[in-house]
């Protein structure tokens, strides 16, 4: 159901979504009621679909979308710049202000023609060629955790007996089995943070909670 | 058809301009956000500034008529609430609405009496100021214009009805343009309509054409008497392909009714004329809006009409997209307008972009 007037974040699947709330909940942020309505696109090419009607029609609002940088952070970014630039005929000033290159700490650029602020973070940090969620959430891994090392192990093992996945999901892998291995087996990902079975304040955590706040103007 | 329009100084506008306009434009904001005041707006350009509009405008709006002492029980326009910042100073209290394309804009403005003649009523008052009416260009006059009586310095514009050659427009025969909004017109004034269309054999046909978009087995439709108090829902009575007797129109639900109404207005449009549409769907259920917003669009372009429709609804803006998605053709034939007067320029949704916003829950009203 459409939210009314409230401000927005897209994110790509289930997993970002819970991920996100709960790394938000863990670092001081109320989801009661939520500050924002996180809504899931089926897939990347759908977010970037949305990309250029969210922002025109983010009157007054903040509108931010989080994505997995999959192949290099160049390319996406290129893929979502000529997406935000088609609008740049309705307002003008994106074609001075919308950044060439992904910021480090995440994007963000304010839209005075709409009062709109809207923002971008590419997973996990805004710069690692293939990088996706499991990538920050890898980094909440508390260091030197002897399961995470041996899940890594059994997984690259696992492939030698026949285990399906492709090399690029291996860090999926790896984290849903040292997830089979915590006190209780098997959470997803949000209830894994909440559980505290992940940090939540890595570096690049932080900086994607920072981002969050200063796009969303919370304190 | 227009493509954009562009309103200065009028009610809560300063500078605004609406683009890329399709056939079917829906308006959409907050209340108070200027929607009505659009409509108004292009009534005033496409009768080319009738003051009878004026007075038709604050009638509808129902509290800004007012009264002179002298003349009492005589409702008089105000002219300032038309004003952006309400201001009636002489020589500096004007506003304006023009489109791409042509043809040239129109203008209002209060003018010193001496500076024209303006017809005159023995029965009220001498004005003390005139309302000049023309066509415009770059903010300024061209070509011959016309003065209107005004009393208090501007601010008391004096009825139309009272100088008969330039009496009020009124719904009945063919117009440029028309207005439809809640109660208007009366069921009165759509028997009158009707009663035009019928001396036009083709047009009635056209009507009957519409309403079998939604109802095909209805083949003709006939009004009550003008003059008669009965409701228009139990009384207009249509007849059913293959049944003797007539039905009242009230048998087949509210879609119907809306649909005859504007069909009957599309109708009374002339040919490349402007319809404009004020929360006209208001309580109608949310599963009509799709066959009721195909067939007037279809009529729209068998008859070259242009629509802009004010409005709140979701389903409406659901079932546009719909119909957007449905075909490329009907999705370059709406678009979507929000109207906020804090800004310069209307947010515009293509008919693809509605389609793609309802996909993603993205609230564009």
């Amino acid at each position: 159901m459409a939210v009314g007037n409230i401000s927005r974040l897209h994110v790509e699947g289930t997993d970002d979504q819970h991920s996100i709330i709960h790394l938000l909940q863990r670092n001081g942020i109320q989801f009661d009621p939520p500050p924002v309505d996180i809504r899931i696109e089926s897939n990347d090419s759908r977010l970037l679909e949305a990309i250029p009607i969210a922002i025109k029609a983010g009157k007054s609002k903040s509108i931010g979308f989080v994505i997995d940088i999959d192949t290099t952070p160049a390319d996406r970014w290129a893929a979502i710049r000529n997406k935000a630039l088609s609008i740049s005929g309705d307002f003008p000033s994106l074609k001075d202000s919308f950044p060439e290159e992904p910021s480090q700490n995440g994007t963000t650029l304010d839209i005075p023609e709409i009062k709109n602020r809207t923002g971008f973070w590419l997973m996990p940090d805004n710069r690692m060629r293939g990088g996706k969620l499991e990538n920050l959430l890898d980094t909440l891994v508390m260091p030197g955790d002897s399961l995470r090392s041996v899940a890594e192990i059994a997984s690259t093992q696992s492939r030698l007996y026949g285990a399906e996945f492709a090399p690029r999901d291996q860090i999926k892998a790896a984290l849903h089995t040292w997830l089979a291995w915590q006190k209780e087996p098997g959470r997803p990902y949000g209830t894994a943070i909440k559980a505290k079975y992940f940090q939540s304040d890595s570096p690049v955590a932080s900086d994607f909670v920072s981002w969050f706040k200063r796009l969303f103007e919370i304190q | 058809m227009l493509d954009s329009l562009t309103i200065s100084n009028y009610r809560c506008f300063r500078e605004f301009r609406v683009n890329k306009l399709a056939r079917i434009n829906l308006l959409l904001g907050k209340n108070n956000s200027g929607k009505t005041a659009i409509l108004e707006a292009i009534m005033l350009l496409a009768t080319r500034g009738d003051p009878g509009i004026l007075f038709q405008i604050s009638r509808r709006r129902q509290d800004e008529l007012v009264q002179l002492p002298a003349i009492p029980g005589v409702p008089l326009v105000d002219f300032a609430q038309f004003v952006h910042g309400r201001s009636t100073a002489i020589g500096e209290s004007d506003f304006y609405i023009s489109s791409q394309p042509g043809p040239p804009g129109v203008g209002f403005k209060v003018d010193p009496l001496a500076t024209g003649t303006p017809p005159t009523d023995l029965r009220l008052p001498a004005p003390d100021a005139l309302l000049r009416i023309g066509s415009v260009l770059d903010g300024k006059f061209t070509g011959e214009t016309f003065v209107w009586p005004m009393s208090r310095s501007g601010a008391i514009l004096f009825p139309p009805n009272r100088f008969p050659e330039h009496a009020q427009t009124r719904y009945g025969a063919a117009q440029h343009v028309m207005y439809l909004g809640p109660g208007l017109p009366t069921s009165q004034e759509l028997g009158t309509m009707w009663g035009f269309l019928q001396m036009t054999r083709g047009l009635e046909q056209q009507v009957y054409k519409i309403v079998q978009l939604m109802v095909p087995e209805i083949v003709d439709i006939v009004f009550p008497p003008v003059g008669s108090d009965n409701d228009f829902r139990g009384a207009v009575l249509v007849g059913i392909e293959g049944q003797k007797n007539r039905v009242p129109l009230g048998n087949f639900g509210d879609g119907v009714r809306h649909l005859l109404q504007v069909a009957i207005a599309i109708c009374s449009v002339l040919q490349g004329g402007i319809l404009l549409l004020d929360e006209f769907e208001n309580g109608l259920h949310y599963s009509l809006m799709p066959r009721l917003w195909k067939a007037i669009i279809q009529a729209a372009k068998d008859r070259d009409i242009q629509i802009f429709a004010a409005t709140h609804s979701n389903d409406c803006v659901n079932a546009l997209a719909g119909i957007a998605g449905e075909s490329s053709d009907l999705s370059t034939q709406v678009a979507a307008h929000q109207i906020d007067s804090q800004l310069s320029d209307g947010i515009t949704f293509s008919g693809h972009e509605i389609r793609i916003a309802v996909e993603h829950e993205i609230e564009v009203r």
